[in-house]
C-alpha cells in the first residue's frame, strides 16, 4: 500500500469473470475510513482499467482503511430521476499491507468497549447486525481493563470458543453463507480463520444437511485445542471449590 | 483527564485540571504555532468551523488520527461542551465524547469536536449542506447526528447528508424540525437511517443528489418532505 515514496496508494487485482454481470457496467473501488471516502472507476465488467491516480494521500497513513467493490448498472442512471443500481458488491474489504515496520495481527472480531446505559448488567455481548461484522461489546461500567479482561484464563476457556461457535453458526446456519475463493465478506474470513486450524478442511456445502453444524462443532474444538482451554480452565476452576 | 471525568460523577469533583492543557508531560507543540480561543459556539456548526481553521492551520499531518489534539480541544473548551444538571453539577456522559476512540469504527463520531470536525471537513465544499447535524448547541448531540454518523457508508454519502437535511432542518426556524427525532414516528430519523442502509444494498447512493434520495422514500416521509418548500421545488 505505501509506495516507494512513502504516499498512501492502493493496487488491486480484481477478476468478475465468475460473475453474470453486464459487460459495459462500470466498476468502483471505494476506499474509506470513518468519514473520509474516496472513490476510483476502474473501467467496466467487461474492460477492467487500473486508474493512473491511485493515491490515498487524503487518509494519511494505510491504518484502519478498508475498500469496497462496487458494480453498477449504466442503464438505470439517471432514468426518471433514479440513481444507478447496484448489480454486485462487496464490502469491508482488508487490504494487504505491502511492507510494515512493525507486524502487528489486527484483530478478526471487533470490539466496541463502552459506558452505553443499557450495558451496565452484563460485562459482555456478541452482536450481530445485517449490515456490519459481528461486533464484541464488553461494559466499562463493569470492566475496567479491556485487556486484561480478554485475554483473562476465565475469559479465553469459557467465551472465546463460544464467540467461535456463534460467529460460525451465523455466517453457516443462518446466513447459509457459501464461501468462495476471492470472497471478502466477514462470514468468509471467519471461515477461512477456522479452515486453518488443524485438522479442518473446507465447510460442506448448503444443502448437505447436519454437515455444517459437525465441522463448526470440529472448528470449535480445535480452536479450543489451540488456545489451551483446558489447561487454562483447571487453573482457575477446581471441583474443591465447587458450590 | 480520565481522573477528572472519572471524579466529575462524585460529589468531591476535581478542578478543572487547566495545568493539562500547557504540562509538558502530556501535551505537544504542534508543527505550527497557533492560536486557539476560548470562545462561545452558537451551534456545534460554529464549533466545527472554528476547529477546521485551527487544524487546518496547525500544521497537524494526519489530523482525523492524533489522539491528543482532539482531547485536548475537548479538554480546552470542556466548560463550553459539558451540559450539566439543573443543580449546575457538569456531566460529562460517555469518555468518547471528550478522549476520542479513534479505533473503534462504533464510537470514534462520539466525540464532541472530532466527530462535528469529520463532519464539516466531509462536507466543507458546501457546509449548509450539514446543518441537520450540526445545527444544534454543540452540548446537545440529537439522533439526526447518532443514526447516520453512526453508519459508515451513510455519512460519508452527501446525498444523505444533503437528504438529511432537506428532511429534518427547518430553514425558517433554523432548527431540527419537530418529530425529527422521535423514536418510533413514521418517517423520523430512525426509520431514514434503516430504509437507506436497505436501499444501499440496491442503489449507488453515492451517485445520487440529495432530491433523488428523497424521491425513492415511502409515504410515510410525507410530513417531511411537504413541510419544508425546497423539497416541493419552491
Amino acid at each position: 500500500m505505501p509506495d516507494d515514496d512513502g504516499d498512501c496508494a492502493f493496487a488491486a487485482t480484481l477478476s468478475l469473470d465468475n460473475y453474470d454481470l453486464p459487460v459495459g457496467a462500470p466498476v468502483f473501488i471505494e476506499a474509506y475510513r470513518q468519514t473520509t471516502w474516496r472513490r476510483f472507476g476502474i473501467g467496466y465488467v467487461g474492460e477492467l482499467q487500473t486508474p493512473e491516480d491511485r493515491s490515498l494521500a487524503e487518509f494519511g497513513s494505510a491504518e484502519g482503511i478498508r475498500f469496497r467493490v462496487r458494480v453498477v448498472d449504466r442503464a438505470t442512471e439517471g432514468r426518471n430521476r433514479l440513481p444507478a443500481r447496484i448489480l454486485a458488491h462487496a464490502d469491508g474489504i482488508r487490504p494487504q499491507l505491502h511492507e510494515t515496520k512493525h507486524e502487528q495481527a489486527e484483530s478478526l472480531l471487533a470490539v466496541d468497549w463502552g459506558e452505553d446505559d443499557e450495558f451496565r448488567h452484563q460485562p459482555w455481548r456478541l452482536e450481530f447486525s445485517e449490515d456490519s461484522e459481528p461486533l464484541l461489546r464488553i461494559s466499562r461500567f463493569l470492566v475496567p481493563n479491556r485487556d486484561s479482561f480478554v485475554r483473562s484464563r476465565e475469559f479465553v476457556s469459557l467465551v472465546a470458543p463460544e464467540l467461535l461457535r456463534s460467529i460460525l453458526n451465523r455466517a453457516l446456519l443462518v446466513a447459509q453463507v457459501e464461501v468462495r475463493d476471492g470472497d471478502c465478506g466477514w462470514q468468509s474470513l471467519w471461515v477461512r480463520f477456522a479452515q486453518q486450524l488443524p485438522g479442518i478442511q473446507l465447510p460442506p456445502r448448503a444443502d448437505e444437511p447436519g454437515s455444517s453444524e459437525e465441522w463448526i462443532d470440529s472448528a470449535v474444538t480445535a480452536f479450543a485445542r489451540r488456545i489451551d482451554v483446558r489447561s487454562r480452565f483447571a487453573q482457575w476452576w477446581s471441583e474443591d471449590e465447587a458450590p | 483527564m480520565s481522573e477528572f471525568l472519572d471524579a466529575l460523577g462524585e460529589e468531591t469533583a476535581s478542578l478543572y485540571p487547566h495545568g493539562l492543557l500547557t504540562d509538558p508531560v502530556c501535551t505537544q507543540p504542534t508543527p505550527l504555532p497557533v492560536t486557539v480561543e476560548d470562545r462561545p459556539f452558537a451551534q456545534a456548526m460554529d464549533l466545527a468551523r472554528y476547529a477546521f481553521e485551527v487544524v487546518a492551520n496547525s500544521g497537524v499531518a494526519e489530523p482525523d488520527r492524533d489522539k491528543g489534539l482532539w482531547a485536548w480541544l475537548a479538554l480546552f473548551w470542556f466548560r463550553r461542551l459539558c451540559p450539566r444538571s439543573t443543580h449546575g453539577q457538569y456531566l460529562p456522559g460517555e469518555r468518547a465524547r471528550w478522549i476520542p476512540a479513534l479505533d473503534e469504527a462504533f464510537r470514534y463520531y462520539r466525540h464532541l469536536v472530532l466527530g462535528r470536525y469529520l463532519v464539516y471537513a466531509t462536507n466543507r465544499d458546501k457546509p449548509a449542506r450539514a446543518l441537520a447535524f450540526l445545527c444544534q448547541p454543540p452540548q446537545i448531540v440529537g439522533h439526526v447526528y447518532y443514526q447516520l454518523a453512526a453508519r459508515q457508508s451513510l455519512i460519508t454519502c452527501r446525498a444523505v447528508v444533503e437528504a438529511a437535511t432537506l428532511l429534518y432542518y427547518d430553514t425558517a426556524k433554523r432548527r431540527l424540525r419537530r418529530n425529527a427525532q422521535t423514536y418510533g414516528r413514521a418517517g423520523s430519523v430512525f426509520r431514514f437511517a434503516n430504509i437507506l442502509m436497505q436501499l444501499d444494498r440496491t442503489i449507488d447512493l453515492h451517485s445520487a443528489t440529495g432530491p433523488e434520495l428523497l424521491a425513492l422514500l415511502p409515504a410515510e416521509f410525507g410530513e417531511f418532505l411537504s413541510g419544508n418548500p425546497s423539497n416541493r421545488g419552491e
